[in-house]
């Protein structure tokens, strides 16, 4: 058996092991969330054949990416809340505060394994459904159906995947937070973060551009080339910032 | 190794479970440490384990604070606690993913207390038995040979072998180097174990006294009569348990941790005047 050194400073070996803990110790759950996902999809795609309101080829060029996109986000939003499970409870708390790791590690482990390996996996799992169900017209039609990959490039997925990457952040932050109910008090937590944000914004378009509503449409921010892309630097920043927010709590995370 | 200074702490405002609480444990010692229910025992271990910080003061061990939470501290510290579960895993799964951080755990060691134990290792942890968990865990923090040890109840949930194995590995594992922390309410299953006594009342540390300084200082016997040295004595069949002091050096029964217990919450200033009377002669 391979000892890591037990040093002060960020150590990449542990990071591996703090992940392949993450990884077996979830595996069970996942592997039940993966094949239900798989599961709705297949329904998805076999609903409309077997309802005959849809040709082979419309659907495998274009439906089944909208919902594998939804099922992405919301899987992946689910999995990020209960990453810390273990913290929440007196019985289970001791197994993360007291894991010989920095809490960097253990934040950047549940960071990575809940965003950039969740997303390859994701990727791969569609890819690989994308691939059966090829095959499977293949073989039960006898011709080939168009087919091909774009619909990981278009700009619906990388919106998408932005934006997962964003809220993600938020639920990581939750993860940590929330003792109960981590999924649905961080998405009550959004809701009215940003209903109170579109309350502010109605409020100060009002003054800015007039008594009325409609003055505020004379403002196109969106279609200013400099806005948009301090617009995503300011995104980035947020992320970083709930990020380390996140890191904070963790590192004071006291047994519950 | 493990230096408790001036801790205080609450877990609500203005309710002091801890108030300027002072230790000092040493290696090669195995510290028993007593308290009636809410005391703060297992509050203690979680500062010392680094899973609770105190409001004031601080919990070092191997001369570093344990709200730091160093790697190098936590590989070298480890906890069973009263209360635990365990992740759905088998016991080799588990091993794999916990042993490397801990860079003295010792495979070999744990397959012989696994064996010793008589464990079951095709079984997930998560349905295995509270009894069996806890000899797994047990067997892990044993293995892990960390120079802190913090065991929180260890024989709560064990079966009478299972108790009688554990205190055979418990002295067959201990060594010069390693400081041993039982937290228990069920002092006869540890009393052949312990070499310090510390007892936890009200916040604060009322008794602290190692096997050695008892057994100098305090005589426990058997009288038909209460005579008038007893510090502290219970009424039995026949007569009367009694715990006096140790005038001419000797000692007619063993130390009963129990009826010790019992007397540091009674009559706990008679029984530290015999300390310091002892201390002063020496």
């Amino acid at each position: 058996m391979n000892h890591l050194e037990p040093t002060n400073s960020f150590s990449f070996p542990r990071l591996v092991q703090v992940i392949k803990r993450t990884y077996t110790l979830n595996k069970r759950t996942w592997g039940t969330g993966v094949l239900v996902i798989l599961g709705a999809l297949l329904l998805f795609w076999f609903f409309p054949l077997i309802l005959g309101r849809q040709p082979w080829h419309q659907f495998i060029s274009g439906n089944l990416i909208q919902p594998a996109l939804f099922f992405y986000t919301a899987g992946g939003l689910f999995l990020t809340s209960a990453v810390f499970y273990e913290l929440h409870s007196p019985d289970t708390a001791f197994l993360t505060l007291t894991l010989p790791a920095t809490s960097l590690e253990k934040m950047a482990g549940a960071w990575l394994i809940t965003s950039v390996l969740y997303t390859v996996v994701s990727v791969v799992l569609y890819l690989v459904l994308v691939l059966i169900l090829h095959g499977f017209s293949l073989l039960f039609i006898g011709s080939e159906v168009p087919f091909s990959l774009y619909q990981l490039s278009n700009s619906e997925v990388g919106q998408t995947l932005v934006s997962y990457f964003g809220y993600q952040s938020v639920f990581l932050l939750g993860a940590v937070v929330f003792r109960k109910n981590n999924f649905l008090k961080t998405l009550l937590g959004i809701i009215v973060f940003l209903a109170g944000l579109f309350m502010i914004g109605g409020l100060l378009f009002l003054i800015i551009g007039g008594s009325t509503l409609e003055g505020s449409y004379s403002i196109q921010l969106s279609s200013n080339d400099l806005f948009t892309t301090l617009y995503s630097i300011f995104n980035v920043l947020i992320v970083l910032v709930i990020l380390t927010i996140s890191y904070i709590r963790l590192k004071n995370k006291q047994v519950a | 190794m493990v230096t408790i200074k001036n801790l205080s702490f609450a877990f609500k405002k203005g309710e002091l479970l801890f108030n300027n609480l002072n230790m000092d444990l040493q290696a090669g010692r195995t510290y028993g440490l007593f308290g009636l229910n809410g005391a703060g025992k297992t509050t203690l271990l979680n500062h010392i384990s680094g899973m609770l910080f105190p409001s004031d003061g601080s919990c070092i061990v191997n001369g570093y604070p344990t709200r730091e939470r160093r790697p190098e501290t936590l590989s070298d510290l480890i906890i069973v606690p009263e209360q635990f579960e365990l992740p759905p895993v088998k016991p080799f799964e588990y091993i794999n993913l916990h042993a490397p951080f801990y860079p003295n755990f010792d495979e070999g060691q744990m397959n012989e207390l696994m064996e010793r134990f008589v464990l079951d290792r095709s079984k997930l942890l998560s349905k295995q038995s509270y009894g069996q968990r806890k000899k797994f865990l047990i067997s892990f923090a044993l293995a892990a040979n960390t120079r802190t040890l913090l065991l929180d109840e260890p024989t709560n949930g064990l079966d009478i072998p299972s108790k009688s194995q554990f205190r055979k590995v418990m002295a067959a594992t201990s060594n010069d180097e390693r400081c041993t922390v039982i937290s228990t309410h069920q002092v006869r299953d540890l009393e052949s174990m312990i070499d310090k006594v510390t007892v936890l009342h009200n916040g604060s540390i009322i008794f602290d006294q190692t096997i050695e300084s008892i057994s100098d200082s305090l005589i426990f016997k058997r009288s038909d009569l209460l005579t008038d040295d007893a510090i502290y004595s219970e009424e039995v069949l026949g007569g009367y348990q009694i715990i006096s002091k140790n005038i001419d050096g000797g000692q007619d029964q063993p130390i009963d941790l129990e009826m010790l217990f019992n007397a540091t919450i009674d009559t706990t200033e008679k029984l530290n005047q015999a300390f310091i009377i002892e201390e002063a002669q020496s």
